[in-house]
């Protein structure tokens, strides 16, 4: 039940463009103590269902210029072969402080951007 | 020119910023298994110069480019044995509804406080999951 209550949640900001999947690998590795790189995959793959469910909703109401966008898939999608091969192949630590280190950063500029509309909206 | 297109990014800086930061999101996406979007958000935003497109576009033009990456990672971690697909497919409905949900009420939700809180939880997060590798 816990499950079902947290991945609503967190598909719901994902929706809502607050963030993205990585709240998943945190409920995993530091809830469920899931292996790091399985939290990982597993974390892909959740993401990668409630993206499409919302792009399905977007597709409807917005204009999103595809075309656009081409240049940077054919960028990025070599470039995350290239990463989830490293980290399937190094010691699963390496990745997690990886992650430690991003979201910590991660979160501290969220927070300033945040401080900052609350400010703004106050004026 | 307008205003709009002289925020732009243009020629050898665009490109320099469209490789930049695509090869950046990838890597991290496949690397640590999330984080490709912030870095597809910010691209998306300094190519648009703070032109025509509005947040919540940016947002959903960020899904197109990440997917297509989360596929792909998705695709080698599924090689290697490291997706717990039993939990996905149990949880398969109450993900790609509240992923619907989400997109169905962005324009109504003032997202701030959701904002403050997981800035705060993703901190404290990133702050206990380097404390249990050291």
């Amino acid at each position: 039940m816990m499950d079902i209550l947290v991945s609503l949640l967190i598909a719901l900001i994902v929706g809502l463009g607050i963030g993205g999947g990585g709240f998943f690998v945190i409920y995993l590795t530091l809830c469920l103590n899931y292996p790091q790189l399985i939290a990982q995959g597993t974390n892909l793959t959740f993401f990668l269902i409630s993206g499409i469910s919302s792009l399905f909703v977007h597709v409807k109401r917005r204009r999103l210029f595809v075309k656009e966008l081409i240049p940077i898939i054919a960028v990025s999608v070599p470039a995350t072969i290239l990463g989830s091969s490293l980290a399937n192949n190094v010691d699963p630590k390496i990745p997690t402080m990886g992650l430690s280190v991003f979201l910590t950063i991660n979160g501290i500029i969220s927070l300033i951007k945040v401080i900052k509309k609350f400010k703004y909206s106050k004026k | 020119m307008d205003k709009k297109t002289e925020n732009k990014p243009q020629g050898v800086k665009k490109f320099i910023y469209l490789v930049v930061l695509s090869f950046l999101a990838g890597c991290i996406n496949g690397f640590v298994g999330t984080g490709g979007g912030i870095l597809m958000v910010l691209l998306l935003f300094m190519l648009d110069g703070g032109g025509e497109k509005s947040t919540r576009d940016v947002f959903a033009r960020t899904l197109v480019t990440v997917i297509p990456m989360t596929l792909t990672a998705f695709t080698v971690y599924l090689k290697s044995s490291n997706v717990d697909m039993a939990m996905i497919s149990r949880l398969f409905v109450p993900i790609s509804l509240g992923g619907a949900l989400g997109a169905a009420f962005m324009d109504r939700i003032d997202t701030k406080w959701l904002n403050l809180i997981f800035s705060i939880l993703v901190i404290y997060s990133g702050i206990s999951m380097g404390v249990r590798v050291l």
